[in-house]
């Protein structure tokens, strides 16, 4: 019987580091390439999207639900670079979802935030919220305080003169519009409707006022005498009507020794002439300030808020709102 | 106990007396306590709660009796609660007696219209008729 041999194969060594260095480089290969850029890029990528389904919301003008989804990205997405265009929009959709004071505060944050890209338009639309919060002395203080502040976007800095010349105007400050208006560039976009106003200022004071004063010394000689000074006939005549009957009735309960019935009747008339004095001049302010508005509807009245929140488009959405 | 004969109130009304017969006397008299306890209640509930609380009675019980639609937005009544929470009794009372003469159809010329439930009103808050003294700081 021959003797059999037993096949020993024996792997050489080198082969089996090669093999091992192998899987570990196509591990690497597969970290580098599949795992770490849907690791970094996928989680960005996500927040754009939802960043997106926000201004879409926004966009349709479901505002209530953009806040909640803007407000979703500002927790998950930290330190992304979106956040901060983020919270701006947050601000913006607090305005249009006349929701104030949140977004004062909204803006508040936004100017206190250091380095933040969007602190000057911030600025800016602080004013308009304080407007539309009828915080009408608030906001021209804080508007010329703003001027004194060095704008990088000097457009921003003429939209602050020229807000602050319309509030002066819509409330018979000519001079100080004058000024305002005289302060923006000759570069500027507003330039060209600044000059326009200007010389509308000449024209304002021959508008047709009204008296408030006039209108409610009327009224207190006879009862609606003013109400027809400013042209409202039949408030004037209620007001006679009910004035006159009051009173006659004051006096017939005082002739019929009904003092009692007097008194009561006396103190109801009371506030009737003094609601007719009132209902007079408030007649003439309120006439005033339509003779006003309709003097300026003419006037280009709006500020390219468009390009104030919206600076060149970036944010990718538009608005239509005046200032 | 609160001295109701000793409240200047009751003293002011008792000026008037003079040369008041003796039933109506009697009445005041009663009128006088009524009033002291209005002022009472009125100062432990905060201020305008009693205005409101009538007010609030017109809207439930009142209100619903009467046909004709208030032409303004906000309705008189609410306007009539937020005149006197923002101004107090006096000059409340007389933004809203200066309402119940500018409802009618000439305040269109000076006021917005907006639509209500589908019907046109006249905006007209308290803030469009006390604009030109009452600013907000």
């Amino acid at each position: 019987m021959g003797s059999t041999k037993s096949l020993k194969i024996v792997k050489p060594q080198k082969q089996n580091f090669n093999s091992l260095f192998t899987a570990i480089t196509n591990v690497f290969i597969f970290l580098i390439l599949v795992i770490l850029p849907s690791v970094i890029f996928g989680y960005q990528l996500n927040c754009y999207n939802e960043v997106k389904l926000g201004k879409d919301f926004f966009i349709q003008g479901d505002y209530t639900t953009a806040i909640y989804q803007f407000k979703r990205v500002i927790k998950t997405c930290e330190g992304v670079p979106l956040k901060q265009e983020v919270e701006y929009l947050l601000a913006v959709a607090y305005i249009f979802a006349n929701k104030l004071e949140e977004a004062e505060k909204q803006f508040l944050y936004i100017i206190d935030s250091k380095d933040h890209a969007y602190n000057e338009q911030a600025a800016i639309m602080l004013a308009f919220v304080l407007e539309k919060q009828q915080k009408l002395t608030s906001t021209k203080n804080y508007l010329s305080n703003l001027l004194g502040y060095n704008f990088k976007d000097a457009t921003l800095k003429d939209s602050a003169h020229y807000k602050l010349a319309w509030l002066n105007l819509k409330s018979g400050e000519l001079e100080a519009a004058s000024e305002h208006l005289r302060e923006i560039k000759l570069s500027s976009e507003l330039n060209q409707s600044a000059k326009e106003l200007l010389s509308a200022t000449k024209g304002y004071q021959e508008l047709p006022y009204k008296s408030p004063t006039i209108s409610g010394f009327l009224s207190a000689i006879i009862p609606g005498a003013g109400q027809f000074y400013v042209g409202r006939p039949k408030d004037g005549l209620t007001a006679f009507v009910i004035n006159g009957l009051f009173l006659g009735a004051t006096i017939q309960a005082f002739d019929h020794d009904q003092e009692f019935l007097g008194i009561i009747l006396g103190a109801l008339e009371l506030g009737w002439y003094v609601g007719n004095i009132y209902n007079a001049t408030n007649s003439a302010h309120k006439h005033n300030r339509k003779v006003r508005e309709d003097y300026w509807r003419g006037f280009k009245d709006e500020l390219n808020l468009n390009l104030l929140i919206n600076n060149k488009g970036e944010l990718g959405i538009s608005f239509g709102f005046r200032f | 106990m609160l001295d109701f004969e000793r409240s200047t109130d009751v003293v002011f009304i008792h000026t008037l007396l003079i040369g008041v017969n003796t039933l109506e006397k009697n009445i005041l008299r009663i009128l006088c306590v009524f009033i002291a306890f209005f002022l009472c209640w009125h100062n432990a509930h905060g201020e305008n709660y009693i205005s409101e609380k009538i007010i609030s009675f017109y809207q439930e019980y009142l209100s619903p009796l009467d046909t004709s639609e208030c032409p303004s937005f906000p309705r008189c009544s609410e306007y009539a609660k937020a005149a006197i929470r923002k101004h107090g009794l006096i000059k409340g009372w007389i933004l809203i007696v200066d309402r119940l003469f500018h409802e009618g159809s000439e305040e269109q010329k000076v006021s917005e219209i907006i639509i209500v439930d589908g019907k046109p009103k006249l905006y007209d808050p308290v803030e469009n008729n006390d604009f030109w003294w009452f600013n907000k700081k």
